[in-house]
């Protein structure tokens, strides 16, 4: 067998793409990564996720594996990249295992323009969808302030919320995760000041990694799949990433701080205070929930109102009829998130609370929860790379539910630190490196640039690459950026 | 002079703060959060808040002083320039801290913001006391 050595761990290679930590120091169940060999022993050298994962698999009533994709790393709590499920009746539910920024996800609109058509307006799109799309530190107004009783009603219904306010059609619910609205959503038990941090920061895109992107079709490796999803080579299509903004936020540190607490009352041991937790069925388990989901489903607000702005800029840009714009939603992933899905444990379906942080669902075909549109090609996973390389569209297939609780990959992660990329850029001039590379930047201040270089990133395509050997996620298109619109 | 410094981390920021007293230390990491938020942009005493926080325990007082601080900045846009008083107490079994500290409105030709931060994490957080020597390390998530 073989074996890489993490300080006195035995990692144990099972197959091409998949490694396996033994349950050890309190250990309830085995860790469960997906790489290959070279991403494998620089996740090791790299930080301490591989302890993370070690971490995740203390949590009480955990099931089978404590789980990392090949794109982990560094996280609070749970590394980023983890996956974890958990008993319902006996198992705990972590904040951990979601992260700050709540339904973080990405958001994949198609159009029938081709790239060649609107090559030499891609200055004027960009700085339209500059305009229409807030961007960047406490960016706020892309719709007027919400009234209190509508900040519950985006709480409540989500998505939803934006058909019966004009900003989303049914045909965008039935292509976004859980139709874009998680029922166990409970306002009450988001915070005053939560609700304070996002009244007016519904179809906003933040900082950071955040982003809107132009995207051409350019490799296609599932022929089929691509047709049924509306794709075509040289196709513009748009991505959208960014997640629950201040209020996901304020939810998880008003929680984080209850769940300290709870962990002590409940009398849970834990080797890392982010993994703060309470029983699922507990009254601090299920406020969390209820606050979580709720968070979510501003998130998805949030996302449909930044393509319904997007979609004005389309229009007024290039004065084309709706019709001939052709702007449909192909699919809505979150990948920060607990969910209550049934999984087969130990050969019985059985509900628990699978927990995705910087990860995607990755439902197969068939599946009851992949939406009808795409029950016979799987569910569609969205993975973004960089502003200067590429993206992918991978779809669920039945390995991941076997394997990772219907999960995969979400990202390429970062390669180098803010600062060291930042220094990296010092004297150049990154708006024309971006546009040798074939891509139009609008942005509000080259600090964020800078820090977003593609260098900073790692080669998403290999990440991608170790989804499609393991059979979680099959990979249907490559889709490179041609115009960016950062925080 | 300074006890902080700015410590970049693969996805995020770290501070690192020392100082004599615990009390210090906590007005010594409000100064090291306004300079990685504003690096040395001016900030007016125009207006005085009290803040009346407590925490489980030291490290959670911590995250929740500097938390409070974040929340003036996102919500009220409104930058502290110095801690004036500031007193930390321990009393039946919760941490607590009462303070008043003095800024200004921000003004966006005078005060950019460099980082939008996510929240302050307990991650690797510990104050550690050798004497009245203190130390700590607060992850930012950004």
């Amino acid at each position: 067998m073989k074996r890489l050595k993490y300080n006195d761990i035995d990692i144990e290679q099972i197959n091409e793409v998949t490694w396996l930590i033994p349950p050890r120091d309190g250990m309830l169940v085995p860790g469960k990564i997906y790489a290959d060999r070279k991403m494998m022993e620089s996740i090791i050298k790299e930080d301490e996720s591989i302890k993370q994962v070690m971490n995740v698999a203390m949590l009480p009533g955990i099931q089978k594996y404590s789980i990392a994709m090949p794109d982990i790393h560094w996280g609070y709590g749970f590394p980023i990249g983890g996956v974890a499920a958990t008993d319902m009746t006996e198992g705990v539910i972590s904040p951990g295992g979601v992260g700050y920024d709540i339904n973080c996800g990405v958001r994949l609109v198609r159009t029938n323009i081709k790239y060649p058509q609107i090559k030499e307006s891609m200055e004027a799109i960009t700085k339209s969808l500059f305009q229409n799309v807030p961007t960047g530190v406490g960016a706020s107004g892309a719709i007027r302030k919400l009234k209190p009783a509508e900040m519950e009603a985006v709480l409540s219904k989500g998505a939803r919320w934006c058909v019966e306010n004009g900003y989303a059609t049914d045909e965008d619910l039935e292509c976004t995760e859980e139709k874009g609205c998680m029922e166990m959503a409970n306002p009450d038990y988001v915070s005053y000041r939560a609700k304070e941090r996002g009244l007016n920061q519904v179809g906003t895109l933040g900082s950071g990694n955040h982003f809107l992107e132009l995207e051409m079709v350019t490799d296609i490796y599932d022929a089929q799949a691509a047709e049924v999803l509306g794709l075509f080579p040289g196709q513009i299509v748009m991505m959208i990433h960014c997640g629950s903004r201040g209020l996901g936020h304020q939810v998880c540190e008003d929680h984080l701080r209850v769940l300290n607490q709870a962990t002590r009352k409940y009398g849970i041991k834990l080797p890392d205070r982010q993994l703060a937790c309470a029983p699922i069925q507990s009254e601090e388990g299920q406020q969390y929930l209820g606050a979580m989901a709720a968070a979510a489903n501003f998130a998805w607000a949030n996302r449909q109102i930044i393509m319904h702005q997007a979609k004005k800029s389309f229009l007024e840009t290039f004065q084309i009829s709706e019709a001939d714009l052709g702007f449909h939603l192909i699919y809505d992933v979150c990948h920060n998130i607990a969910k209550v899905e049934s999984h087969d444990i130990d050969g019985e379906m059985k509900d628990v609370c699978v927990h995705r942080k910087g990860a995607t669902r990755a439902f197969p075909p068939n599946h009851p929860l992949t939406p009808a549109p795409y029950q016979e090609i799987g569910q569609p996973v969205l993975i973004p790379g960089d502003m200067g390389r590429y993206s992918f569209i991978s779809l669920g297939q039945q390995q991941s539910m076997l394997e990772s609780f219907g999960s995969s990959c979400h990202g390429a992660g970062r390669l180098k630190s803010r600062h060291k990329a930042k220094k990296e850029g010092r004297g150049k001039d990154l708006m024309a490196e971006m546009r040798k590379m074939g891509v139009v930047v609008q942005a509000r201040g080259m600090r964020t640039v800078a820090e977003e270089m593609p260098y900073a990133y790692k080669d998403v395509h290999q990440v991608v690459d170790v989804m499609h050997k393991a059979g979680i996620s099959s990979k249907v298109a490559k889709l490179v950026p041609v115009g960016v619109i950062k925080g | 002079m300074r006890m902080f410094t700015i410590v970049s981390h693969t996805a995020d920021i770290a501070l690192k703060v020392n100082a004599e007293g615990l009390e210090n230390l906590f007005r010594e990491a409000a100064r090291g959060f306004r300079h990685l938020l504003f690096e040395d942009a001016e900030i007016a005493a125009d207006l005085e808040r009290k803040i009346d926080i407590r925490g489980i325990d030291r490290e959670d007082l911590l995250v929740q002083w500097l938390s409070e601080l974040n929340y003036y900045i996102i919500v009220h846009q409104w930058a502290w320039r110095s801690v004036k008083q500031l007193n930390i107490r321990e009393a039946d079994g919760e941490w607590h801290l009462s303070a008043i500290v003095d800024g200004e409105s921000m003004d966006e030709k005078r005060h950019f913001l460099y980082f939008d931060i996510k929240a302050v994490t307990y991650h690797q957080l510990e104050i550690v006391a050798k004497g009245n020597d203190y130390q700590t390390q607060v992850v930012f998530d950004i």
